[in-house]
């Protein structure tokens, strides 16, 4: 992860790995479509058209990159400190949370100042989330690992009480969910086909990689991921800074329930995320660690989820068999980047074992 | 007495590096053998060689009168021989009982097993609850465990690997204590130390390691520890050598009455120490006798429970303030690997970081950081002057010259080195020399804490001996030879040796 892309021939490797993932997994997928009966030519034609085919296919793929890809970047950050973070789902949920209730709340507002607000209330509610895992990890040596599953579990339970009373929509006819933001809220979509959010996710990708690779604080944070005694030595704060990342990676996890809330689903509900915060560290791991690599990984998987689900209908693919080979690509792309996974153990282990502290 | 254990011509290489070097060494039976050395004089590797954790390249075992060939512990301990570990090798989440009878002991049956360890208790008490988990007891008495299990199998010789630097000085005599036990039963015991004063109290015959070759064999009757002191520390050659006075000018570092107590016991105790401008002040001593507590007092890691430390005249902060408080202070770490370097980042990136790095401003041009590494890395013979490279691809020597560049870069007026050439090759050993007795032409205040003293004497201006934490001068490098330095790091005093007679060396 640390040198991905150092030498040109370690990048031209990597795609070729890329490549190679894919046509394999598209083989392994054949098997199940076939046990389906699914026609196999028109299955494969049916989902590029659904990813890439239309500006409309194009549009949706990149709405469904936006949350996994956003909040795989948090991941990428906290990955790079050695740090693990697994609450990508509750900062979701927090973050989704809070944006809806400032939209709500100040629905007098007019459209673009909602919209600022609402991402913002998204960054503050992931942000808490993740600073919360990482005051007990710098405080209390408690390991993320297992503090920001937990987390989890309680930003969505938290969601789950309040969208089926307090702040249930009344008109809803007792499902769980609010009301439906005003549509000034809505992130708007650039040219027909490029969502609002693909832009903020292609802005935080850059500044994720400007902090990691262009900043002092980056290296800092690289030296932490190989082991605290360097950073100590050299006199960084090592409790602050996991602190740091932590927060960093919730507001990454926060926004991505913003912008998912803002730019697609339109209100909260119990079922917002379909596991978005657990494809996002399968996405960091793909991406290597990098932030441009986990914005490609996370186009990537944007791109096939959408095809995927797309093309179930038309192709006749049973839903579980989609999920299937979703799977199996996901699979497949972790496959070659086994060296980045077996590194992501270790460091998880070691963590596990000693906490923050040692 | 018969001799139990007989290697002979013991030769093991790693790589370029010969750990032992024609190594002959007899164990009596029911004797306690020390077997001393500095660290990386080659005692653990002798024992693992025993112990057959490591085949030897050449020469021979015996064990009780019958040549043995050893491929892994379990040959070892059929053999006869059992190691006990410094942190021992136990289960932690497992009862005291669990453990003994993990590995299977007698016949292997729950009745057989019970039978073997209560065999082996009545002669040697464990005085343990076997129900206990083994992670809540003292390391104390996690070495008996492992000693009683051994027992169980039947072992003869029991090497314990440097058992007492985990031990606190109570647990130390009651450890004395059991190795008299077992010397009673018929066992013989070899003792791993690097520390004289409990070497003399518990051996019956010493041998001295160093570099990989055996010095010699003594009674301990027949001995001391300042001839064991030299006998460990040798005299070789040092290329590179301090030449002339110099003017000394003002004080810029300096230790006021600093105490301080460590969890590991590496303990300061009332500690005074000035470093002037020009000279090189080195510190000699066994290690583990308060050179990590003086490092981290004066590289800006700890504070002390007592006392101060001083740079020109101003309290030192911690090293996370130097950058805001402009502190100039070059450091070398005793752990370049683990302190000095972020190994799997770029040598780049490892010249950023610390408080001595130049600033940057918030986001820096890649390029431009790139081409400042590779003159840093030129100006101070790193080869080759690759920024790209991975600080963990490099050799030690290599490794230490681009710590130098990120130290010594801004120019300080004051360096704190800890064991800088440990793990170096001749060669390199030399430039890191070139590089102390340079600095010391410009004026920088030096302070060298090192195990090593042949460099210490080469290069210092002034000697101080650390012991038990205690500070011994630093006299003039004039006014004090290699024999009265190894006494000091022995824990005597020029008077008790005076009392002793003076004669015995």
């Amino acid at each position: 992860m640390r040198r991905a892309l150092a030498g040109q021939s370690e990048a031209v490797g990597l795609i070729v790995r890329t490549l190679l993932a894919l046509v394999g997994a598209a083989l392994v997928g054949s098997i199940f479509l076939a046990i389906d009966g699914v026609d196999l030519g028109f299955a494969y034609q049916e989902i590029f058209e659904q990813s890439f085919g239309s500006s409309f296919a194009v549009k949706n793929s990149l709405i469904e990159a936006v949350p996994i890809t956003l909040v795989a970047l948090g991941v990428a950050v906290a990955f790079r400190a050695g740090i693990f973070n697994l609450g990508g789902e509750g900062q979701i949920y927090m973050g989704a949370l809070f944006a809806v209730l400032v939209v709500l709340g100040l629905s007098g507002l007019p459209g673009p100042v909602l919209i600022v607000l609402g991402l913002i209330g998204g960054a503050i509610g992931g942000g808490l989330w993740g600073g919360v895992a990482g005051a007990l990890r710098s405080r209390l040596g408690l390991s993320e690992i297992i503090t920001t599953i937990m987390l989890n579990f309680i930003a969505f339970w938290i969601v789950s009480y309040l969208v089926r009373g307090p702040i249930q929509d009344p008109d809803g006819a007792g499902y769980p969910y609010t009301k439906e933001i005003p549509a000034k809220a809505d992130l708007p979509t650039l040219f027909g086909t490029i969502p609002l959010g693909a832009v903020l996710l292609v802005v935080a990708a850059v500044v994720v990689w400007i902090l990691l690779e262009r900043t002092k604080t980056g290296i800092s944070i690289k030296s932490l991921g190989a082991g605290e005694a360097a950073g100590r030595f050299s006199g960084l704060n090592v409790e602050r800074t996991g602190f740091a990342v932590l927060l960093i990676a919730g507001v990454l996890g926060g926004l991505a329930g913003a912008a998912s809330l803002l730019g697609n689903e339109g209100r909260l509900s119990d079922f917002f995320s379909p596991g978005w915060g657990f494809v996002g560290v399968m996405t960091a791991l793909i991406g290597r660690g990098t932030a441009i690599g986990t914005l490609v990984a996370g186009l990537l998987i944007g791109f096939l989820n959408n095809g995927i689900t797309g093309a179930q209908s038309a192709a006749g693919i049973p839903t579980s068999t989609a999920q299937i080979l979703v799977g199996v690509f996901v699979l497949f792309l972790i496959i070659v980047n086994t060296d980045i996974v077996a590194t992501a153990l270790r460091r998880a282990a070691s963590s596990l074992k000693g906490g923050s502290r040692g | 007495m018969p001799t139990l254990v007989r290697m002979q011509g013991i030769v093991k290489r790693f790589g370029d590096f010969t750990a032992s070097r024609d190594v002959d060494f007899e164990v009596a039976a029911g004797e306690v053998h020390a077997l001393l050395g500095e660290n990386g004089a080659g005692k653990t590797t002798l024992m693992n060689i025993l112990y057959g954790l490591v085949r030897p390249d050449e020469g021979t075992i015996e064990v009780d009168g019958r040549e043995v060939d050893l491929n892994g512990p379990a040959d070892a301990i059929e053999a006869g021989v059992g190691m006990v570990h410094q942190h021992p090798l136990l289960v932690d989440r497992l009862t005291v009982a669990e453990n003994l009878f993990l590995g299977g002991v007698g016949n292997g049956t729950a009745r057989g097993m019970r039978e073997a360890i209560a065999g082996v208790t009545e002669r040697f008490p464990l005085d343990i609850d076997p129900g206990t988990l083994v992670e809540d007891l003292p390391m104390s008495q996690r070495q008996r465990i492992e000693i009683v299990r051994c027992l169980a199998r039947g072992v003869r010789v029991l090497v314990l690997d440097e058992p007492t630097a985990v031990l606190t000085v109570d647990e130390v005599g009651d450890l004395f204590g059991e190795m008299r036990l077992l010397i009673e039963a018929g066992h013989s015991v070899i003792f791993i130390s690097h520390k004289l004063s409990e070497t003399a109290r518990i051996a019956d015959s010493v041998s001295v390691l160093r570099a990989g070759q055996m010095v010699g064999t003594w009674k301990m009757a027949e001995t001391n520890p300042a001839s064991l002191a030299e006998a460990m520390v040798g005299e070789k050659v040092v290329a590179a050598c301090r030449e002339g006075e110099r003017e000394t000018g003002a004080a810029r570092l300096a230790l006021n009455g600093c105490t301080v107590v460590r969890d590991d016991g590496d303990d300061l105790e009332g500690v005074d120490l000035e470093v002037r401008e020009g000279e090189i002040v080195g510190i000699a001593g066994v290690e583990g006798n308060g050179q990590r507590a003086m490092a981290a007092l004066t590289q800006g890691m700890a504070r002390p429970d007592h006392g101060s430390v001083l740079l020109d005249g101003e309290e030192l902060p911690p090293v996370g303030e130097w950058r805001r408080k402009g502190v100039h202070l070059g450091r070398i770490p005793e752990d370049r690997r683990r302190e000095g370097l972020t190994l799997d980042a770029t040598l780049w990136e490892n010249l950023l970081t610390g408080p001595q790095a130049p600033d940057v401003g918030p986001v820096f041009s890649r390029r431009r950081m790139i081409e400042r590494a590779r003159d840093l890395l030129a100006e101070f013979g790193v080869s080759p002057p690759d920024p790209l490279a991975l600080a963990g691809q490099l050799s030690g020597g290599n490794q230490q010259k681009v710590i130098f560049a990120r130290e010594l870069c801004a120019e300080p007026g004051v360096v704190v080195a800890v064991n800088p050439t440990r793990g170096l090759d001749l060669r390199a050993q030399r430039e890191v020399h070139e590089r102390f007795l340079a600095l010391r032409e410009q004026g920088v205040a030096v302070l060298m804490i090192s195990t090593d003293l042949d460099e210490v004497i080469a290069l210092s201006d002034r000697i101080g001996v650390l012991y038990s934490g205690r500070l011994d001068g630093p006299h003039e490098a004039g006014e004090i030879d290699r024999r009265e330095i190894g006494l000091l790091m022995a824990g005597l005093t020029r008077q008790e040796e005076f009392e002793n007679g003076g004669g015995l060396l």
